[in-house]
């Protein structure tokens, strides 16, 4: 085929219009992940206390304060529902946050977030995945990159989490655990050893989810103030 | 109609020959799985292994290939991946769970802990294990006790027994066997009611001297109190040969209410351990049994005096805890809505946040109260008494009128609170939408973003009131 004038305009026209495609990638101090399970052993009282929980996390003077100390860039941060292998959704996309106003903005976003999945299985699997794919794909570069995986049950679908775990350490992803024990004493064990993984990974234990909120909030300031464990 | 009927077989021969020929296909691909099995490299067994789990039940006519490849192959690798498989494949357990018992007495721990946990898919079916899954509490590595424990948990009542035996045997005071002890009290607590049969022995244990029975054997009673399984809903009638209830008498049998009674009359006994460990001189323990009263709501009413003056001097955690067992008491304990306002101005961050929440669940209830509050201006209880009308939501409304005189408070986190708060309330009036309009050029950027968050949920509401009418 040969190249015309016209070939040439058209491309240029086209990206006038999509600058995206000329656009540089933004860069921020931390790039995290919160995935949240929502499979069928998550009723809805406790999606809120998650939801809730999450939301009250980033108005804490001392997570913003921790955002603000990063670096100057800030952190770029996204929420994905999670349950079983072919059922994940990143949820209200990825939002830059770099002051208080930002991270109230977020709050509010994440207290309205809707349950888009209903239930189903556990796959942490298909979660790590999904996660790893929307950090791979969103556009955004950052020294650190970090999901962190909430869930209250072992995989019961999907390959084992071991598996994707070890991928994410090849890219340098970091993955945390925050284990919610009401149904499975034992569970942290389990995230333990075969869910979390990469630099300074660190896995938290809520008795139940009226704790989430608490141990949430210790979470994110252990993930965006601490680079290395 | 004669064509019709034509029509209608040549339809059915396509979808039986379809269905055929996928059959086929899958044999097919399983079979030749089967013989990477037997010849591949590791990484290519590996691969297979992962793809005929995959497949799930359609592998299931593989699974003598597969079994013999966990007794003989050579890579610790392979067997845990074909033991993985199993779990997902599921059936034949006749052929499957005296494979993975066999497993469990393995040389290498990966492939113990992973036969341990793949037993968990098969259930009561997996019954015959439990002799080995008991003596594998003892394995020198952690996760294979874990594992074993995880999966004994699972299997129902038909372990209870095993667990109730290592918790009665005296304790040599071997650091091992106060181990088991601790790890089956936990055990049982993850049966949840299948394992009431034991409370009497865990209520013995709440007082044991050593602080870490107690504490577990409180969680246990905070679980098996907390379930609401019915006896009908845990298969207790349908499987009379499995000890899950103590029996009472033969007028019992059958009778689904006295069950029910029966089953009150063991919460009584759970609750009245749990008031007792309260008092317990270490504060972990005083922390499960408060948190264990929160399952049961009105019937932990007696003790609703107690767990105000704790959520007045306990330490944060204890403070949190006793405001979520408070919330849970229903509107017998609305009476502490000013308790629960107070403890907004609480100087943990955990406790405020908890007093926000069981304010949400008081509702409108807990309104007048905020609103008398908000003369104290307060820089700890006024944000929290914004945050928490903005958690209530619509319930609010009798505080907008308040809200719109903080719109002009000069310090800009109360403008942008109380501007979240209305978006929150969702009460669109003309007096409302102005006030806000007004704030559109605030010097703060918290407040205008926050603004004109509020002022689109608020026109949203008035496009859909305006719909409906």
């Amino acid at each position: 085929m040969k190249i015309n004038l016209y070939h040439i305009i058209f491309l240029l026209v086209a990206l006038f219009y999509n600058r995206n495609i000329l656009a540089e990638n933004i860069y921020v101090d931390l790039e995290l992940v919160l995935a949240v399970d929502v499979s069928s052993s998550v009723d809805e009282d406790e999606y809120q206390l998650q939801i809730r929980g999450v939301g009250a996390a980033f108005r804490h003077p001392d997570v913003i304060a921790a955002i603000e100390s990063t670096g100057g860039n800030g952190i770029a941060v996204a929420m994905v529902q999670w349950s079983d292998n072919e059922e994940q959704a990143l949820v209200g996309g990825w939002h830059i946050i770099k002051d208080a106003a930002d991270a109230s903005e977020y709050a509010r976003i994440i207290r309205r977030t809707p349950r888009i999945i209903a239930g189903g299985q556990t796959s942490i699997a298909g979660a790590l995945s999904f996660s790893i794919n929307e950090i791979k794909n969103n556009n955004i570069d950052s020294g650190r990159k970090v999901i962190d995986v909430s869930g209250d049950g072992r995989a019961n679908n999907g390959i084992h989490p071991m598996n994707i775990r070890n991928l994410a350490i090849e890219d340098n992803i970091t993955i945390n655990g925050l284990v919610i024990i009401n149904e499975e004493p034992f569970l942290d064990g389990y995230f333990e050893r075969g869910v979390i993984g990469g630099r300074g990974a660190f896995m938290m234990v809520a008795e139940d989810y009226k704790d989430y909120a608490a141990m949430i909030l210790q979470k994110l300031l252990r993930e965006i103030g601490m680079p290395v464990s | 109609m004669q064509l019709k009927l034509s029509k209608l077989l040549i339809i059915f021969f396509i979808i039986g020959s379809s269905i055929t020929f996928v059959y086929a296909a899958d044999y097919h691909y399983v079979k030749e799985k089967a013989l990477i099995l037997k010849d591949g490299s590791e990484a290519d067994k590996i691969e297979a292994v992962q793809e005929l789990g995959r497949l799930s039940s359609n592998a299931n006519f593989i699974i003598d290939d597969l079994i013999f490849s966990l007794r003989n192959d050579g890579s610790h690798e392979v067997r845990m991946e074909i033991i993985r498989a199993l779990e997902r494949i599921g059936g034949q357990a006749n052929k499957t769970v005296p494979a993975l018992i066999e497993a469990l007495g393995d040389q290498n721990w990966e492939i113990r802990w992973s036969a341990a946990g793949a037993l968990t898919s098969f259930g009561k079916k997996s019954a015959m294990a439990v002799p080995e899954l008991v003596g594998l509490l003892r394995d020198s590595e952690d996760y294979v006790r874990n594992a074993a424990l995880s999966t004994l948990g699972k299997m129902g009542p038909i372990s209870v027994a095993a667990m109730m035996d290592e918790v009665s045997k005296s304790l040599d005071h071997t650091e091992d066997q106060l181990y088991m002890r601790i790890i089956c009290i936990r055990s049982l607590g993850a049966l949840g009611a299948k394992a009431m049969v034991a409370v009497p022995l865990l209520i013995k244990n709440s007082t044991h001297e050593d602080i870490n029975v107690r504490l577990e054997s409180v969680i246990a009673l905070r679980k098996i109190g907390g379930d609401d399984s019915m006896p009908g809903e845990i298969g207790w009638l349908a499987e009379p040969d499995e000890m899950i209830w103590p029996k009472v008498g033969p007028k019992m049998e059958g009778n689904f209410l006295m069950f029910a009674e029966a089953k009150q009359m063991v919460i009584y006994a759970i609750v009245d351990s749990l008031l007792k460990s309260i008092d317990d001189p270490d504060q972990r323990v005083s922390y499960a049994a408060i948190k264990g009263i929160a399952n049961f709501g009105k019937k932990a009413l007696p003790v609703k005096d107690k767990l105000v003056d704790y959520m007045n001097r306990g330490s944060p955690i204890i403070r949190r805890v006793a405001i979520d067992t408070l919330a849970n008491m229903g509107e017998e304990a609305d009476d502490v809505i000013p308790d629960l306002v107070t403890a907004l101005s609480d100087f943990d961050v955990n406790v405020q946040w908890a007093a926000i929440q069981a304010l949400r669940v008081k509702g409108y209830k807990a309104v007048p109260e905020l609103i008398y509050m908000l003369e104290y201006d307060d820089d700890t209880l006024t944000p929290n008494i914004l945050k928490t009308f903005a958690e209530i939501g619509n319930e609010a409304k009798g505080a907008v009128n308040n809200l719109l005189i903080i719109l002009k408070h000069e310090n800009p986190q109360y403008r942008a609170l109380a501007a979240e708060a209305l978006g929150e309330i969702g009460e669109p009036s003309r007096q409302v939408m102005n006030s806000l309009e007004s704030l559109k050029n605030d010097k703060d950027r918290n407040v205008i973003k926050t603004v004109e968050w509020s002022l689109n949920e608020l026109r949203i509401i008035q496009i859909r009131r305006g719909n409906e009418d």
